[in-house]
């Protein structure tokens, strides 16, 4: 038995999700309740105590020595993820570390880090690495009346169908350097249910002061765009080469810089309604 | 100009290799450096016929019947000179004496060939999982504390949300070694 199963564990939750099965445990019960709005979009719970990742928060609580702090811990495994005495920080650390392992060990289906939305059930994925705004091009697309699928992932299934993964969507607050968890419907819009085909990609990045100038890539090219946001793209390229080439026969890719949300999402939606 | 480095029958590289067809255009993985290549019409043509028996000479005139186009040698060392570069040939070329380097605006300028006709390899280098991850908070990268897991010293290397551009990485100090850099 490995050290840290002897932590005193009092509570957990098996569930599935992505072809996975995953447990997280805590020693508290009572912030198991806050573990469960954490886990990843889709997931259902598991009878199964068996369990192929397993997550652990140790809670560190008050300290009757009022110079001991007490860390909150999370482990992936037996590795130790992170140490804080800041239990939403901890939370937060826990939530990442889920959704980066269901997006790198996903089976059946391919994570492309990107945004997504709906418009007349065609999807529009709009892949880019971190801080390259997805999320607000997101969030203006919704208030344009979009259906949000999800402002992290595109999950792609063999067949090149885009999947919900609507979590809600992380608003980088420049004045705290926080993200604010905004719920699709605080932006009047709704998420998605069902699988969609992909209609649309977009590649585009915020640069200030930038105009709307969209050039059409070959599928080939728009497979490239797509793959270098892939995360399994190393450890499972076959199974990636095959989904985003399924995607791309079915979708034009664009690519362009770009300026205010606003005006992209106008000009995303102009290309969509023109064919 | 370019050195002559091995044999004047180009071969194409089959091994540690994904090679896909998607319409006009072939698509390959290396698996060796986790490269992936787009390789447009006329270079997976010219890429398909370099079997090791070929000549330049041979490949152009079977590319000329491929395209139903008059072919100029160059163009066939164009694309050989990119399939180089990006390692999709299991032999070295033998570049003829005097031959000077030979771009796509060169061609194009000379009026030796039409530019959609003219070869090309777009290539990128696959992302490990967690650069294409999502990026994190100042907060959560703080939390990282050990060299428990991997990648900067325990700090994994995560994207950050800000600064732009900064990673999660060991910035030194005992007490918070993880910062946003």
């Amino acid at each position: 038995m490995a050290k840290i199963d002897r932590l005193g564990w009092a509570a957990g939750i098996s569930f599935r999700v992505c072809g996975l099965r995953l447990g997280v445990r805590v020693n508290d019960p009572a912030v198991l309740k806050q573990v469960i709005k954490l886990l990843p979009p889709g997931w259902i719970p598991s009878h199964s105590p068996y369990v192929e990742m397993l997550f652990s928060l140790l809670v560190g609580g008050e300290s009757q020595r009022a110079n001991v702090r007490r860390f909150n811990l999370v482990y992936f495994d037996a590795a130790r993820l992170a140490r804080t005495t800041d239990l939403d920080a901890a939370l937060e650390s826990l939530e990442m570390g889920l959704n980066f392992y269901v997006s790198a060990e996903a089976r059946r289906r391919v994570f492309v880090h990107a945004g997504v939305v709906a418009w007349r059930d065609q999807a529009i994925v709009l892949p880019g690495g971190a801080t390259t705004g997805k999320t607000t091009l997101v969030a203006e697309l919704v208030r344009q009346g979009a259906t949000y699928y999800s402002d992290e992932h595109a999950v792609l299934d063999a067949q090149g169908r885009v999947h919900p993964y609507a979590k809600p969507l992380a608003i980088y607050s420049e004045s705290t350097g926080a993200r604010i968890k905004t719920p699709v419907s605080d932006l009047g819009g709704t998420a998605g249910v069902k699988p969609l085909p992909v209609r649309l990609v977009v590649a585009s990045e915020y640069r200030k002061g930038a105009q709307w100038r969209a050039r059409e890539l070959s599928p080939g090219k728009g497979v490239l765009a797509l793959l270098a946001n892939t995360v399994s793209a190393r450890r499972r390229p076959e199974a990636a080469l095959a989904t985003l080439r399924q995607v791309v026969r079915g979708a034009r890719v664009l690519k362009s810089v770009r300026g205010e949300a606003k005006e992209t999402a106008d000009a995303i939606l102009q290309e969509l309604s023109l064919r | 100009m370019k050195q002559a480095t091995g044999t004047g029958f180009p071969r194409a590289r089959k091994d540690q290799l994904i090679v896909r067809q998607l319409r006009d255009e072939v698509l390959v993985y290396d698996l060796k450096n986790n490269r992936a290549h787009c390789l447009n019409h006329t270079a997976a043509l010219v890429w398909k016929s370099c079997d090791g028996r070929r000549t330049v000479s041979d490949i152009t005139r079977q590319l000329e019947g491929d395209l139903k186009a008059t072919v100029d040698d160059k163009v066939v060392w164009l694309a050989l000179g990119q399939l180089e570069k990006f390692k999709l040939l299991k032999n070295g070329i033998d570049w003829p004496g005097g031959l000077p380097h030979i771009s796509r605006r060169d061609l194009i300028r000379a009026g030796g060939a039409d530019a959609v006709l003219l070869p090309l390899v777009i290539s990128i280098s696959a992302p490990t999982a967690v650069s294409a991850a999502t990026a994190i908070t100042g907060a959560v990268c703080a939390t990282r504390h050990a060299n428990d897991l991997p990648g900067n010293g325990g700090c994994i290397g995560t994207p950050c949300v800000s600064p732009v551009g900064t990673t999660c990485k060991k910035v030194g100090t005992a007490s918070a070694p993880c910062g946003c850099a």
